[in-house]
């Protein structure tokens, strides 16, 4: 097979250095314009959702309520479906069920009582902009993550996690990380009610419960 | 000087280098006065010089890149001449400008030392791809647990100005999303790296607590 590697000259590497210069000047103004949210999103590490266990798509035949609803014993809700369970909004446009599992039995029972398809759905994309039915995204683990427990009962990730998972979601969105902060009323420095504490201690936390 | 990803050839590491191809940094002012003759050197050794580049392919097909270092004040730029063409760095010019951070090797010639080498690698061209970051978030974890390399590492970063301490904080993280979204994560030459996810998240980790003790 011929070779079809390029081997550049130094002024061609000086331009490529240039593009990547004035796309880094894109950035920091980006970063300028977002303000200190930026410094304290930047100091996330991501965690992926998907990539916690085995990730299952499941269509939703029945209303998203019913089936987080159905979840609730077995289920630790995460990413999009934490946050509204724990505060009322969310930060994808799309709403679906993200959560975790310990195996496929709670998944089974959903689909027996004819709340989820019996079978897998081939679109396991988490942020998907095409579109398609509503699904669960179920990432099935060998333990569940530490949770907290929220109005109605239901167990959703800790505070600090779904920051992480938001990052790990989206990527670095000043204008989504601004909402988690003020919906879980993590103080910021030079808020206007801000208080002494820079967080507010999460409610006690829950052990994995499989 | 090996530089880049090579530089992971320079000291003991279980990262994989993953590209096989060596760049080499060399003074510039000795390129602009033996151009001709580091050519013609390279080429009586069986490596052939692509024309207009600073790139030789061997006699096994092993390619490397000459590259330049001088005076950082001068910024990134073109040198040396028609003959041979390399292109000089900024920030690779600045760090080769302190001797301790680098180091002799047995066989001979210099490596950069694993400190110099993860701080090269986050702050060299901030917006590179993303194997570069990889490669640095991973020796910073397998190393994470020595106490001088960590000095060693946060004394470097304290040298770099507060923005691009920014840069570099937002191109770490860029990289680890990067790999967590695509499981065959496809950065060109990064490919490999997509099972070390794990520790690429501790490195970021510990990337992050030592900028935070420089308050950046």
């Amino acid at each position: 097979m011929p070779d079809v590697r390029k081997f550049l000259t130094a002024d061609e590497r000086l331009k490529e250095l240039q593009r990547d210069r004035k796309a880094l000047r894109r950035e920091r103004m980006i970063r300028e314009v977002a303000g200190p949210v930026w410094h304290r999103m930047v100091r996330v590490v991501p965690l992926s959702f998907e990539g916690q266990g085995r990730l299952v798509a499941r269509v939703l035949l029945a209303s998203r309520e019913d089936v987080i609803e159905a979840l609730r014993p077995d289920a630790v809700f995460a990413v999009d479906t934490a946050m509204r369970l724990a505060h009322g909004a969310g930060f994808l446009a799309i709403q679906e069920v993200q959560a975790y599992l310990v195996g496929e039995e709670p998944l089974n029972r959903l689909a027996t009582a004819g709340l989820i398809s019996s079978d897998d759905y081939f679109d396991s994309i988490v942020v998907r902009p095409w579109p398609g039915p509503t699904r669960l995204l179920a990432c099935l683990v060998d333990e569940l993550p530490p949770s907290r427990e929220v109005q109605g009962g239901y167990r959703v990730v800790t505070r600090e996690r779904l920051g992480r998972e938001l990052v790990g979601t989206v990527g670095p969105r000043a204008d989504l990380f601004v909402l988690y902060e003020k919906v879980e009323g993590i103080e910021t420095p030079g808020a206007p009610e801000s208080r002494t504490a820079s967080s507010p201690p999460d409610p006690p936390e829950r052990r994995p419960r499989s | 000087m090996l530089v880049g990803s090579s530089g992971l050839f320079g000291f003991e590491t279980q990262v994989p280098a993953l590209t096989e191809d060596i760049d080499i940094a060399v003074p510039e002012a000795t390129v602009a006065r033996h151009g001709r003759e580091i050519v013609e050197a390279l080429q009586a050794q069986g490596f052939e010089h692509q024309p207009g580049t600073a790139s030789f392919i061997g006699p096994e097909n092993a390619v490397f890149d000459l590259l330049g270092h001088g005076e950082a004040e001068e910024g990134d730029h073109a040198g040396g001449t028609d003959a041979l063409r390399v292109m000089v760095f900024e920030d690779l010019s600045r760090l080769l400008a302190t001797p301790q951070t680098t180091m002799e090797l047995p066989s001979g010639g210099r490596a950069l030392r694993p400190a110099s080498f993860v701080v090269v690698s986050l702050a060299e061209r901030a917006h590179k791809g993303a194997k570069d970051k990889l490669q640095a978030l991973l020796v910073l974890a397998e190393r994470g647990e020595d106490e001088a390399f960590e000095a060693e590492v946060g004394g470097l970063l304290a040298g770099v100005d507060p923005e691009r301490l920014a840069d570099l904080r937002a191109a770490a993280q860029a990289a680890v999303f990067s790999l967590q979204k695509d499981p065959t994560f496809s950065d060109a030459g990064a490919e490999g790296y997509s099972s070390m996810r794990h520790q690429a998240e501790v490195g970021l980790e510990r990337l992050s607590a030592l900028l935070e003790r420089l308050n950046a």
